[in-house]
């Protein structure tokens, strides 16, 4: 009998580790609902991670709410993935896209530069938006490490109930129903936005404290650059036409030059708005920060004429499979755009 | 680095590994290791004051022990061919000897800890021009204590002193203690802290459920509690009045239970970890039936450490004593010949009180405390006379509520000390109880301490839990429970559980620190 004495803590460590992972399920957020619905984005991309896109967007709401996919296909027959989130850092840019690229290769990368702006890690719930998405993996382990703010558990990244167990006595219907696999609210990673809001006036921008971006951000776009280039993937560095925060002439001519220097494209879209038809009256959701959906497919629309010009697409609108995968895409996001709503 | 740190968590499983995987008789050097590390990852800026209370209190208890056996020796050689008197004489020489050598390694040790812990207060007591900030070493006021009360029972020959530095060190400085106790004796921890243990899963599983019962009670019950608590006593104290100081009092109780004993029982959990039997803390004090018998079954090993080592010493000094037969010659056996106890037992409590730190609210509460003993021992006649007319009265289960709960009061109302700021807030709050009437208004505003209905039924489930395991722990059922391996191992689990899903912890929360921590 002595010798059997390990069987019962064995057997207690395991029970304890299925009832940690399990509760850790239902307590974890699912941003389902409510205004944080960016945080269900980053897990989805597993779904479609063998799908083959040509173009791979990455970065924060300067590309999930200014690209879309469906418009892409239907336009240009190339597919595309946004792999985005709110305030997604250069870094978390970078881990993000090394995973995604251990299992696709696209034709280009899109990266919006917007968050060069910010040099260290800003908020833990924007963090976890964007990190607890991110399946276990090395990308996950070191993204967590870049992103983590002062007083954060790192061991909480990977546990998810040493977090949210105070979500305990909040748990709603939805944390049931998307116990193992979050919703899907995007269109290939584009969150939809109907309303329209008009520009009127913005706060005026803060004058400019440094002229160049901050090491870390600059230090993990280098390293975006040179995966691109080790996977001979075309990169555009893009600039959305989003009026805020404010962007820079300063950070416009160093990303002119950064672009020279290392090969890769650059693209300010800012000066571009009135050639793409933006009507700021009625193509923005919040009053000019961000496009609603009708401003999005103007964008799209210019942006993916702009991309061909520079990088050859291949248009698979014959290609049954995928044609038919895109087909039930653009009906789900027909009903949606005409519907109203955020996400689907 | 605390108790609830991941580090601490990962210090004490790496050792466990490293514990189990050494030779027997090396096993102490694990332990010794961990301790060092353990005080180092701390704040190794402490270390030195940790290796000369070690270094001091070793050097001077091993020439009390050479001293006392080279008497021994020369007695025995010379106690024939030697006069009485001369070897009384040689006696008294040796005596006053070891004496000076005590008083040396006593004064340097108590200097030390009065230097640090009292200089800041008393500087500014007695509005001195400067001041320092010195940041108290951990763990010093009972390392200091548990060290001294070591030299103590050397020098009164009680056990020979420990020869070995590297385990007396381990002895002194014996991790899961260092925070907040339990203050052991070395012939009681010695017994099991060199011996090395054999693997054992019951024991390890044993300490494991130790451990989580008192993460438990801290993570759930007290720190739970500690916003509440902060808004009532510091940053809202002087609109919570009346009837919010009861509720204050009451609640701080049950944090002060929940925060101490699980503090104590992470410690004792770890120590049995490793096959270290440490003393107990706490015996249900909230169930004691007067205020002796609480501190008999409260910080246990304080208050004996003060009864062996300052109370009984003075009770029955040379001076205490001359004091009582002079007081008894004038004034035969009432009141005033026990004057000399009253004085011992203020004074003990006086140096409890300032033990636990620099401040009026310190020492003031142990005068309380002093004065409270020694009023229910004058009264004690009175009582008699009482049950003398009401005889059985003491047995009915009524009436040992009532003084269940007359003690509980009197002691929170005695906490109240620990609770405000200055004498002054303690007075405030204390005079409130009776001029603020305001009972009707708690329950309506409960939402106003921050906590929501879930916390407040954690908060009653957990209380109610802890007493019924109270009540229960006096019968032994929990230990017999515990005897089957499947349910040791699947209690444990639970434990777990319960501290990940209901602790009180994350963002949003802002650790606390051990109460006892700070002392």
């Amino acid at each position: 009998m002595k010798a059997n004495r390990w069987i019962a803590p064995v057997f207690a460590l395991v029970l304890a580790a299925v009832l940690i992972w399990g509760l850790g399920l239902l307590v974890r957020p699912k941003y389902a609902s409510g205004i944080t619905l960016e945080g269900s984005m980053v897990q989805n991309w597993y779904d479609h991670a063998g799908e083959g896109h040509q173009i791979l967007f990455v970065g924060d709401c300067e590309v999930y709410e200014s690209f879309s996919p469906v418009t892409l296909f239907e336009e240009f027959g190339a597919t595309s993935y946004i792999r985005g989130s709110a305030q997604q850092l250069m870094w978390q840019s970078y881990y993000l896209l090394a995973e995604c690229l251990k299992k696709e290769t696209p034709r280009a990368v899109v990266l919006s530069v917007c968050s060069l702006r910010y040099g260290e890690p800003q908020s833990e719930a924007y963090n976890r938006m964007t990190l607890d998405g991110m399946r276990l993996s090395r990308e996950k382990f070191e993204a967590v490490r870049a992103s983590m703010t002062e007083g954060e558990s790192e061991l909480s990244y990977y546990v998810p109930l040493l977090r949210y167990h105070d979500r305990l006595f909040e748990l709603t219907g939805e944390d049931a129903r998307y116990l193992f696999k979050g919703p899907e609210l995007t269109f290939n990673g584009y969150l939809m936005r109907t309303e329209a809001v008009p520009f009127t006036r913005l706060p005026a921008a803060p004058p400019l404290r440094e002229a160049e971006f901050g090491e870390k951000p600059v230090a993990y776009l280098d390293r975006i650059v040179a995966l691109c280039r080790e996977k001979g993937i075309a990169l555009i560095l893009v600039k959305s036409p989003c009026l805020y925060p404010a962007w820079y002439d300063e950070w416009d001519q160093w990303l002119t030059e950064y672009a020279q220097k290392n090969g890769v494209e650059y693209l300010n879209a800012i000066p571009h708005m009135e050639e793409m038809g933006i009507d700021l009256s009625t193509d923005t959701y919040d009053g000019g920060i961000h496009l609603n959906v009708f401003g999005v497919e103007k964008y799209t629309r210019w942006f993916g004429t702009w991309l061909s010009e520079r990088v050859e697409l291949k248009d698979e609108r014959n290609d049954l499979v995928t044609a038919s995968r895109y087909g039930a895409l653009a009906t789900r996001y027909e009903r949606q755009k005409t519907e109203g709503g955020r996400g689907a | 680095m605390t108790f609830l740190s991941g580090g601490f968590l990962l210090l004490v499983g790496g050792l466990l590994i490293i514990y189990y995987a050494l030779p027997k008789r090396l096993r102490y050097l694990a332990l010794l290791g961990g301790s060092v590390a353990f005080y180092a990852l701390c704040g190794p800026k402490f270390l030195p004051f940790l290796a000369v209370t070690v270094l001091s209190v070793y050097g001077t208890a091993r020439l009390l022990g050479r001293n006392l056996a080279a008497q021994k020796a020369y007695t025995a050689l010379h106690k024939k061919n030697l006069p009485k008197e001369a070897l009384t004489a040689y006696k008294q020489r040796q005596n006053r000897k070891r004496t000076a050598l005590f008083l040396l390694g006593l004064l340097l040790n108590l200097g030390l800890l009065g230097a640090l812990k009292y200089t800041s207060f008393l500087l500014e007591a007695f509005h001195a021009p400067w001041r320092v900030d010195w940041v108290l070493p951990l763990g010093i006021s009972f390392y200091t204590f548990q060290s001294i009360g070591y030299l103590i029972d050397v020098k009164r020959g009680k056990y020979p002193p420990e020869t070995n530095l590297l385990k007396y060190a381990l002895f002194a400085s014996f991790f899961p203690q260092m925070i907040q106790g339990p203050i052991s004796r070395y012939d009681m921890l010695s017994k099991t802290l060199y011996e090395g243990a054999d693997f054992d899963w019951d024991r390890l599983g044993r300490g494991l459920v130790r451990m989580l019962w008192g993460y438990g009670k801290k993570l759930i019950l007290a720190d739970r509690l500690a916003p509440a608590l902060s808004l009532l006593f510091r940053a809202q104290a002087a609109e919570y009045r009346g009837s919010w100081v009861l509720l204050g009092m009451v609640l701080y109780a049950l944090r002060l239970y929940a925060d101490f004993t699980g503090g104590i029982d992470i410690a004792l959990g770890v120590g049995e970890l490793f096959g270290v039997t440490m003393p107990e803390n706490f015996d249900r004090p909230y169930l004691s039936r007067n205020i002796e018998e609480y501190w008999t079954r409260w910080h246990m090993t304080m208050g004996s450490w003060f009864r062996d080592y300052v109370f009984y010493p003075l009770n029955v000094s040379k001076a205490f004593l001359r004091w009582t037969k002079g007081l008894r010659g004038r004034f035969g056996n009432g009141f005033l010949s026990r004057l000399p106890l009253y004085a011992a037992t203020l004074l003990t409590w006086l140096a409890t009180g300032v033990w636990h730190g620099a401040g009026w609210n310190f020492a003031l509460w142990g005068l309380t405390n002093g004065v409270v003993i020694i009023l229910s021992l004058t009264l004690k006649p009175l009582y008699d006379r009482f049950h003398g007319r009401f005889p059985g009265l003491k047995e009915k289960k009524g009436y040992r509520c009532f003084e269940i709960l007359r003690t509980f009061l009197l002691m929170s109302l005695i906490r109240l000390w620990d609770c405000y700021a200055g004498p002054a807030g303690v007075w405030g709050a204390f005079s409130s109880l009776f001029t603020t009437w305001n009972y009707g208004q708690v329950a309506a505003q409960l939402s106003a301490l921050g906590l929501s209905g879930a916390a407040w039924a954690i908060l009653l489930v957990g209380a109610a839990l802890l007493l019924f395991v109270s009540l229960k722990k006096g019968e032994g059922s929990f230990r017999r429970f515990l005897d089957s391996p499947w349910k040791l191992w699947l209690t444990a689990a639970g434990l777990l559980l319960l501290c990940l899903l209901l602790g009180a912890y994350g963002p949003g929360y802002t650790a606390s620190d051990f109460i006892y921590g700070r002392f």
